[in-house]
């Protein structure tokens, strides 16, 4: 039954691929103009017969219908084509960002899960308190300020004027370490845009604690974990916190998908070299073959992104069956 | 010395509260190896004393005078850390609604050792063996898998089982039943009943237990105590107060519980207004690709209602009863058989054909609280239906005060929300809703197991006077033989989908023909002791 559930959104994931191919392709050619033209700008010269020969070599002069056709059979084949501007794989330059976008949102779920989770029981502990307007206040103000915005700031702050930390990048330029010293490196470095993503969901997951815990603080159950005898603390952790969680599965699963799929401000704010920066250079350079990878690729991570919330829910509560 | 001895007990609300103390000057003892009994109707602080003796008040309700001594000492005097090592080792407490009051994610045999081992210093899996010991003494097979298995997939009972397993884990020396059976089906609850007598005479405890059912106490208590508005009434041996009541509101509460004996006389011979033949309700589980469960909810059920007819539908949890009277009054659409009005058959009419019959059935709910928009005044609410059928503001407003008045309110009410309103005046609302527009038939569905039993009795009254003045066609779904016998003049019993058996009230009540029927009123609580003594 699992497995065949599971089986059932792998082929499901694969559909949504093919419609994140279709519908992109036909937008990114809704522009006027194609990447013949933009290679030419940038060879700096063009005539009628170098723009020919670019179009012939990039098979632009085909009609559309065989153009997608040639496209969808190659991505089928996992050759998502070749990059106007670098001339190289476009799959083989998105997995070597992917790895350094993939860390970034990890470090910034895990940051504002942790710190969320911990500011949200700590008001609801005791709702109405100086403690529980500050975290309100202090929500409120990450949730609604633009992130580039913050991230601008952050760096301002920590690595211009304290000089604490590095402005930019993923590790030091030119320094070669290796082993640990790197961790340490890409440690730093990692700092200033994973808080500044944190931040912004930190919010978001201190206030669904809050209003999760005092809603289950009220249920029956925890009256008879009371009756007991157990301490206030392993009734706020085991039996309030342990059911208040499970609210936050669905929400951190959105969070990855936004992330993966979406930092392109702050990455390229603190020159990250993610996903989000290939794919702010692939729209200035209307490299359209690797704006079209980058689409294929993030749909898909969402998708198994959704899998596994879907299959972390059924293990978190076991009222909640795959499929049903 | 007696085990507990309540001494002139005060607990104060907060003072947004409409009142200022929820229980005030209570004296009460519960001696060894006996059971006390607390009965009362909603707000008579029954539940708060009891929560007192747990020190487990709600955060903001307080004990501000008086004693509650066990074993000779007060436990208004206790630290939290030294009550908190009382609760669940001297003192235990199980509730009312076992699904609510088991934690949903966590397993049985967890929840059952964590108590062991808030007390004891025992490894899990000696403390796991005590658990499946204690499920095999409060009747429960196959505890192995009962201990893995989460709250969720077990039955009403079997979670009040565990509940009380729970309880019993470190043999305590008070157990405080607070409504426990009030959320379980009557043959469930006789059975708890009986469990929690048994091992009350076994280990020589003793048992508070809360409820408002005199039936219950007359079946359980020992000693009563009579509770309202915060105060005790009355207190004595169970025989005295049930069969010598010295205030009049015992006697109230006592009268209210119905007899489960017939009043009403057999129906009289009439052509049906309504015929409902063979009339099946399946449900599907499952998605776009998963092959669904089908469950048959009502399955080839038939009957018929004739003007000036009470027919009950009597069943448990998951009988059908409800599915079906959807189905009647095509709230749901059926999947096979006829619903006919008047010879009409509106179970299988176009939603435009069906408009104009619409108003000739109407329904009354359950919940008094959640069927009435509580955004709405009660003029609009009641106005409503008519207004679309294209009756004037005016003349409805009109016709409105007329039924309000019919149902024993106070016209002048009609620009109140519902939440100034009582459970029971709320319901008397859903009613003046419902007659608003005429009906020849109206369905009932439980339209009195949210409330508490004086105010049972009057509303069962009312849908009485209603019925017999409007010459309605009464269907009438209740979970309780003891209300249908009150107000029903035919009654059908259903179970898993399917009639049991059907008659006259009276037929049904001296000779059930089915073991299942036999079943359902042997398992009204104190249907022997309430007899003999009134």
């Amino acid at each position: 039954m699992k497995l065949h559930y599971i089986a059932m959104r792998l082929v499901k994931t694969v559909l949504v691929a093919i419609a994140v191919v279709l519908l992109s392709f036909f937008l990114i050619r809704l522009a006027p103009g194609d990447a013949a033209t933009v290679m030419a700008g940038q060879a700096g010269y063009a005539d009628e017969a170098y723009m020919k020969s670019l179009r012939a070599e990039y098979g632009l002069d085909q009609p559309l219908p065989v153009q997608l056709w040639k496209y969808m059979d190659a991505v089928a084949h996992g050759d998502l084509g070749i990059s106007y501007v670098r001339r190289q794989p476009v799959l083989g330059i998105i997995m070597e960002r992917l790895p350094n976008t993939l860390l970034l949102d990890a470090f910034a779920l895990l940051m504002a899960a942790a710190g969320g989770i911990w500011l949200g029981s700590i008001a609801a502990r005791r709702p109405g308190s100086l403690l529980d307007s500050a975290n309100t206040v202090l929500s409120m103000l990450f949730y609604s300020v633009p992130q580039f915005w913050l991230g601008m700031m952050m760096m301002l702050l920590f690595a211009v004027w304290l000089g604490w930390l590095p402005p930019f990048g993923i590790e030091t330029m030119g320094a070669d370490y290796t082993g640990l010293a790197r961790i340490a490196d890409v440690s730093v470095h990692i700092l200033l845009p994973g808080t500044t993503l944190a931040l912004y969901f930190m919010a978001s997951y201190a206030r669904l604690t809050r209003t999760a815990m005092i809603e289950v603080a009220d249920q029956d159950f925890v009256k008879t974990a009371r009756a007991k005898g157990i301490s206030e603390r392993q009734v706020a952790r085991r039996h309030i916190l342990r059911n208040a969680l499970i609210p936050l599965i669905t929400f951190a699963g959105l969070q990855a998908s936004i992330l993966v799929g979406g930092n392109v401000l702050v990455e390229n704010v603190f020159s990250w070299p993610g996903v989000g920066t290939l794919a702010y250079e692939a729209v200035t350079s209307r490299d359209n073959p690797l704006l079209l990878g980058i689409f294929i690729v993030t749909a898909i991570l969402v998708s198994l992104f959704n899998l596994v919330t879907d299959i972390a829910y059924s293990i978190a509560d076991p009222r909640v069956e795959l499929g049903r | 010395m007696p085990l507990v001895s309540i001494q002139n007990l005060t607990v104060a609300l907060p003072v947004d509260a409409d009142r200022p103390l929820a229980v005030e000057d209570v004296s009460l003892e519960v001696g060894r190896n006996e059971i006390v009994c607390i009965v009362g109707e909603s707000g008579s602080g029954k539940s708060l004393t009891a929560h007192a003796i747990m020190g487990l008040l709600p955060g903001r309700v307080a004990a501000t005078a008086g004693q509650i001594l066990f074993d000779g000492v007060d436990l208004l005097k206790l630290s939290p850390s030294a009550m908190r090592k009382r609760r669940g080792r001297d003192i235990a407490m199980i509730f009312q609604d076992p699904m609510a009051a088991l934690n949903p994610v966590v397993a049985i045999g967890k929840q059952v050792t964590e108590q062991i081992r808030a007390h004891r210093v025992i490894s899990e899996a000696a403390a796991l063996k005590q658990a499946a010991d204690l499920l095999g003494q409060m009747g429960l097979k196959n505890f192995d898998e009962l201990l893995k298995a989460y709250p969720h997939q077990l039955s009403g009972g079997q979670r009040q089982r565990v509940m009380i397993a729970m309880a019993l884990s470190l043999s305590p020396q008070l157990l405080i039943a607070d409504e426990p059976t009030t959320a379980l089906d009557v043959t469930t609850q006789a059975q708890i009943l009986k469990l929690i007598k048994k091992i009350q005479a076994e280990r020589e405890m003793s048992v508070l237990f809360i409820t408002h059912d005199f039936g219950v106490v007359a079946d359980m208590a020992d000693k009563v105590a009579v509770m309202r508005h915060g105060r005790v009434l009355e207190s004595g041996a169970v025989g005295e107060v049930l069969g010598n009541p010295s205030h009049s509101y015992t006697r109230a509460l006592i009268a209210a519980v119905p007899r489960g004996e017939s009043q009403l006389p057999p129906p009289p011979e009439a052509r049906p207004l309504v015929e409902v033949v063979g009339l099946t309700k399946r449900f599907r589980r499952g998605g776009l690709f998963s092959r669904g469960q089908v469950n048959t909810a009502v399955d080839n059920v038939s009957l018929t209602l004739s003007r000036g007819e009470t027919l009950g539908i009597v069943g448990e949890s998951g009988s059908g009863k409800s599915t079906l009277a959807r189905c009647v009054i095509r709230l749901l659409d059926p999947d096979a058989g006829t619903v006919l009005l008047d010879g009409a058959d509106i179970a299988h009419m176009t939603p435009g054909e069906l408009r104009p019959l619409r108003r000739r059935i109407q329904m009354v709910f359950q919940d008094p609280f959640s069927s009435l928009n509580p955004r709405q005044t009660v003029g609009d609410i009641i106005t409503a239906g008519p207004r679309i059928y294209g009756e004037e503001p005016k003349a409805a407003r009109a016709r409105a005060a007329d039924i309000l008045r019919l149902v024993g309110l106070n016209p002048e009410t009609m620009n109140r929300l519902p939440h100034e309103f009582s459970g029971g005046q709320r319901q008397r609302i859903g009613l003046a809703r419902a007659l608003m527009l005429k009906p020849d038939v109206l369905i009932a569905d439980e339209p009195v197991s949210a409330l508490d039993v004086t105010v049972q009795a009057q509303v069962l009254q009312l849908l009485d006077d209603v019925r017999r003045q409007m010459n309605l066609a009464m269907l009438f779904i209740t979970h309780d033989m003891r209300v249908a016998a009150q107000v029903c003049h035919r009654v059908m019993v259903m179970r898993h989908g399917k009639v049991v058996e059907s008659g006259p009230t009276r037929d049904i009540f001296a000779a059930p023909s089915s073991e299942y029927t036999k079943a359902l009123l042997v398992a009204i609580p104190g249907r022997n002791e309430m007899r003999q003594n009134i």
